[in-house]
């Protein structure tokens, strides 16, 4: 969706006044105007946020803390490379990851869920109901955060009701 | 608004945790003693059931019941957000009372010694859970919630429900295909809503097995006779200056044949000030007490010989216990917390026990030994399922406590001197009292 666009809905969430600061330089590198400043690319501008909700909301343990940022590098890394395989393996991964847990990070909502779920939306929208089975926790997850309106925003809701049926078939005791 | 329960009773966790949520505030009732304030004739005006949870609000409406309890403190987040999903709600509390409770007193109560073991109710409730197991699973696994896309009522009342299977009899191995399950309860109970309620749980590693002691300690207390006797005595108490009508009308019921174990009754057991699990046993003449004043405030020189002046080897015995794995003792500082973290896990044996561990040796060489003492003259960890979570990892020697090699062995440990076997020096002791 662009990373403009994602930066502007990370700031909505947190509600951090987004009009107007964002542009990018020549080489085309994502900077936001900050009191006379700017700041330049995704990762920074994400970290920035990342700060200041720190200090005005969460207040993470340190480890999380930094477990967030490094979310932050893999869906600058992963997620958003070029490379078809890179992008599945990130899936594939997170796939797993999730598969004990229903958040990124501790039990709750934090930035890097928010940072990975808009840097998927070009992979998910594109899936087949058959790769959305395969990436069952991951689905969950993403479900669930599209269906929270203040992340959602404007974003189309992604259809993941065709594998609402498989639950009944995984666990055998 | 009061809430009367006895202490960590899951169906007033409902209401606690769901009030964490609202903000209601919600207070337990001071002084409330079960089997007895719940049967006093001011409490049954207000709950005529006498059960808890009991709710009373700040302008004098009672509510009886902890579903419907919880529901009453809950915010509209947690009641759900639409007409279906109120009833989605709704649904699940029935699945927990009807599909998950019964099923669930049928496996643990045995492993507590409530009630007698039965092979075949045994495999039957382990077959029902994994089944309601497996419709939590299918909702789990494509949602994160039970109910719509936020914690509901309906997360946290089957999450009360399984509290108990998962702490003490669904192992690992049990739990593991219920791997949507497991992570959302990890979520539920990770929050901190819950964790200012539900403080000492711990999963289950191993399944508690059914012990006869158990069950027969907890008869002798709690089951048919004692327990209805007493009660009788002091309800005639209580009643004799009431009109003949009522007085005929209580011994009709009490003439009931002696039910099955009820709730009241399980849960008196649970309750702590209750469960001594030494008191069990004969007091004898050795008063632990005394001993550790002693040992405490005196030098050795004093405390060992009035140990063995006073110690009562009818009543309590003394024992060796040596830690089986050595090999896996790397720092000190780490062995040391093995101890003093075995030491928090048996606080409740502490009044009627007495113990010195001892560390030999330096980084990567050392072993841990200790005497033990307390009251009884099997091995005492049997008495609680708190206390089995270490004992299983130190070799247990029961000592005469006639001979002179107790007698050496004891003066070494209460005095922190000497070596182990290996010849390793002493290093640091801890001392359980
Ligand atoms: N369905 C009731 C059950 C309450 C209940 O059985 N409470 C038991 C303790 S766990 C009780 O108070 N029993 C007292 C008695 O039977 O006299 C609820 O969910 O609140």
């Amino acid at each position: 969706m662009g990373v403009d666009k994602e930066i502007t809905k990370i700031a909505n969430y947190i509600n951090f006044p987004i009009k107007g600061k964002l542009s990018f330089t020549e080489d085309n590198i994502i900077q936001m105007k900050e009191k006379d400043k700017f700041i330049i690319g995704f990762s920074t501008i994400v970290n920035f946020f990342h700060d200041l909700n720190e200090k005005e909301q969460t207040q993470q343990s340190i480890e999380n803390y930094y477990l967030t940022k490094q979310f932050f590098d893999f869906a600058n890394v992963f997620i958003r490379s070029t490379s078809k395989r890179d992008k599945y393996a990130a899936c594939l991964e997170l796939n797993e990851y999730l598969e004990t847990r229903s958040y990124l990070i501790g039990q709750s909502l934090s930035l890097a869920d928010l940072v990975v779920f808009y840097a998927l939306n070009d992979i998910m929208v594109q899936l087949s109901p058959l790769e959305k089975e395969n990436y069952l926790n991951l689905s969950r997850w993403y479900d669930y955060l599209q269906n929270q309106p203040p992340i959602l925003q404007t974003g189309k809701v992604i259809n993941f009701s065709t594998i609402h049926l498989l639950g009944w078939n995984t666990a055998r005791a | 608004m009061l809430l009367y329960t006895y202490p960590e009773n899951f169906r007033a966790y409902k209401a606690l945790i769901a009030a964490q949520y609202s903000g209601a505030k919600v207070d337990i009732a001071p002084n409330f003693v079960f089997g007895e304030t719940n049967r006093t004739e001011s409490f049954l005006k207000k709950f005529p059931l006498g059960k808890v949870p009991a709710l009373e609000t700040d302008d004098g409406k009672y509510l009886a019941e902890s579903n419907a309890i919880a529901y009453y403190v809950s915010n509209a987040q947690l009641r759900g957000a639409s007409d279906f999903e109120k009833a989605e709600v709704l649904q699940w509390l029935s699945f927990a009372d009807n599909e998950i409770g019964p099923a669930a007193a049928a496996w643990v109560y045995p492993a507590l010694g409530y009630i007698q073991f039965n092979k075949l109710s045994h495999e039957r409730a382990k077959q029902d859970i994994a089944r309601s197991l497996e419709r939590l699973q299918a909702r789990l696994v494509n949602n994160t919630y039970l109910v719509g896309e936020r914690i509901t009522l309906a997360d946290i009342v089957v999450f009360t429900s399984l509290l108990s299977l998962f702490q003490h009899v669904a192992d690992p191995a049990y739990r593991k295909p219920f791997f949507a399950v497991n992570r959302w309860f990890n979520t539920i109970l990770n929050q901190p809503q819950t964790k200012a309620v539900v403080k000492n749980f711990t999963f289950c590693e191993k399944e508690t097995p059914f012990d006869p002691k158990k069950y027969a300690e907890f008869q002798a207390k709690f089951g048919g006779g004692a327990q209805q006797k007493e009660k009788k005595e002091k309800e005639k108490k209580e009643k004799q200056p009431q009109q003949p009508a009522a007085e005929k009308k209580k011994k009709e019921k009490e003439a009931e044949p002696a039910e099955e174990m009820d709730e009241a009754e399980l849960a008196l057991a649970a309750e702590p000030k209750s469960k001594d699990p030494f008191d069990s046993l004969p007091k004898g003449t050795f008063n632990m007490d005394d001993f550790k004043r002693v040992y405490s405030n005196e030098d050795e020189a004093k405390s060992i010989p009035y140990f063995f002046e006073k110690f009562d080897p009818e009543n309590y015995s003394i024992w060796y216990g040596e830690y089986k794995y050595p090999e896996e003792l790397t720092k000190v500082f780490m062995s040391c917390n093995l101890i003093t973290g075995m030491f928090q896990r048996l606080d409740k044996m502490r009044k009627q026990a007495f113990a010195s561990c001892c560390l030999f040796g330096e980084d990567n060489n050392s072993t841990i030994s200790g005497v033990w003492v307390w009251r009884g003259q099997e091995l005492a960890f049997g008495l609680s399922p708190d206390w089995q979570i270490d004992y299983e990892s130190y070799d247990w020697k029961k000592l005469d406590p006639s001979s002179e090699e107790t007698k050496k062995l004891v003066t070494q440990y209460f005095s922190w001197t000497g070596t182990d076997k290996g010849g390793r020096k002493f290093n640091q002791g801890k001392i359980f009292k």
